[in-house]
């Protein structure tokens, strides 16, 4: 049984044109190469860190 | 070696992300757009870098309606990859056609207005707003589930089920809109129509003659709900003509107004520039008028002073002819001679002056004499001056007017005139008798 009061409520007000550079600005651009390099970089610090 | 592990993993991330896009591809050219998002969507979170994914990504919103998360895509796009990018085409072509983008503006707010009175209980203007953006933007998705839900709501399934096919035209496999028309299907009926012919193409059982085709029997509605109908349609078509034909009439009505105002000022700045024009011919035509008065009255002048003179010198022609000489003399010598400049005004002055140089000279000094020797000195003396008057310098009447004034105990005045005599004709035989008179 559909609510639909429910699932219009889940509706969200729609994008405008003239807000995209706030949007553009806010986008999280962070791909799996751009985590699997900071997980690589972190395992080469902790690497460091532990010889020293 | 730790260097070579971020090479590694860059490229079978990239073979990952180019599966998901080839897979995004398959399901977008079958039209299941919401299913190619999710896959293209995947595809990016293993490369940004996937172009190509990011640029059918946005072709995608595009195409349901979403304009403005395409230009994102697209311009982000454009941001990670400069050169050679179809991205670049299709910005170009949103903004190349003029209005594109304020109209995109334009509809997106109205949907989020018709979306804020959805949600705030107001559904018939909901409703009214979602069919107007729907007409201007057939591909907008999201306000057709919008609108088949508030349809729904109003248990106008019939109209929610035409909503909803048009979603799964645009996006085969919308998972929305699959929901929403199975309940759809569920509460027409159709769902069991729909199981029912599917049963029959996969039996093969036969019809039998006792099978009985039952007709489909349509719900007859109510008079109540027929009145209840009729009251929400004038509601809404009152509303309507609120919102939408009023403004328009009012926009008209000023237009007009405003274009009346411009012809009655055009027409009186015509008006004032002819008054203006025949102000100024009526200044013109007013002076050339004062101007032909003034040379009249002159002209007219100028001809009562002519025939004066005419006929002053006429009745000094007629006087001395008629032996009247003393008034002809008189007159004559009234007259101001630079004033008879024409024709036939000179030729009788000439006339008269001849005779009066010669006749009216010595007829004056010779009545002078008689009177003279008559004993009326007075009457010798006026006849002495007029000849005097006559030729000014003529010797023989300053000494016979000398003697007249010697005569009567003038001698003062006599002298003078024996003087001048003596000075200015010397050589005349009055000069002579002069200085005798005098008593040199």
């Amino acid at each position: 049984m559909i609510e639909f009061q429910e699932e219009i409520r889940r509706f969200k007000p729609s994008l405008d044109v003239e807000d995209i550079e706030d949007a553009i600005a806010k986008s999280d651009l962070t791909d799996m190469n751009d985590i699997m390099m900071q997980l690589v970089q972190d395992g080469i610090a902790a690497g460091r860190a532990h010889e020293i | 070696m730790p260097r070579e592990e971020p090479m590694k993993y860059n490229v079978t991330l990239n073979r990952i992300a180019n599966v998901y896009y080839n897979l995004g591809l398959e399901r977008a050219k079958l039209h299941d757009l919401s299913g190619a998002a999710e896959l293209l969507k995947k595809s990016l979170h293993f490369s940004k870098y996937q172009t190509d994914a990011r640029n059918l990504l946005g072709l995608i919103y595009y195409e349901m309606g979403e304009t403005a998360d395409a230009l994102i895509q697209w311009v982000i796009s454009m941001n990670l990859q400069p050169a050679s990018n179809r991205a670049d085409y299709y910005l170009e072509e949103v903004q190349r056609k003029p209005g594109q983008l304020e109209l995109a503006s334009q509809m997106v707010k109205k949907f989020n207005q018709a979306l804020w009175q959805a949600q705030h209980e107001g559904e018939d203007l909901a409703i009214l707003q979602l069919n107007r953006i729907i007409d201007e933007k057939p591909y907008f998705v999201k306000a057709h589930i919008l609108l088949s839900l508030l349809y729904m709501q109003k248990e106008d399934h019939v109209r929610a089920g035409r909503s909803l096919m048009k979603v799964l035209k645009i996006d085969r496999n919308n998972p929305k809109a699959l929901i929403l028309m199975d309940e759809v299907k569920r509460r027409t009926g159709r769902a069991e129509i729909e199981q029912n012919k599917l049963k029959n193409a996969f039996s093969h059982r036969q019809m039998s003659d006792d099978d009985v085709i039952l007709p489909q029997i349509k719900a007859q509605a109510t008079a109540g709900q027929v009145v209840r109908y009729l009251s929400v349609g004038l509601c809404l078509g009152l509303i309507s003509f609120w919102l939408l034909l009023l403004p328009s009439i009012r926009r008209k009505i000023n237009v007009q107004a405003n274009q009346q105002v411009i012809t009655y000022s055009q027409e009186l700045s015509d008006k004032n520039a002819s008054l203006t024009e025949l102000q100024t011919n009526y200044d013109a035509l007013q002076e050339s008028y004062n101007d032909v008065s003034t040379r009249l009255a002159a002209f007219e002048q100028q001809n009562a002073d002519f025939l004066g003179l005419y006929q002053k010198l006429s009745s000094i022609r007629s006087n001395y002819q008629s032996g009247n000489l003393t008034q002809a003399v008189t007159d004559y010598i009234s007259i101001d001679r630079s004033q008879v400049t024409e024709e036939p005004l000179l030729s009788l002055m000439n006339e008269i002056t001849q005779y009066m140089q010669n006749e009216g000279y010595d007829t004056l000094t010779s009545l002078g004499t008689s009177a003279w020797n008559g004993g009326n000195t007075a009457q010798a003396e006026a006849y002495f001056d007029q000849a005097i008057s006559i030729r000014p310098d003529e010797p023989e009447a300053l000494y016979l007017k000398a003697r007249i004034l010697q005569t009567n105990g003038q001698t003062a005045e006599a002298n003078a005139i024996f003087d001048r005599i003596v000075g200015e004709h010397p050589e005349s035989s009055y000069a002579e008798r002069a200085q005798t008179a005098r008593g040199y």
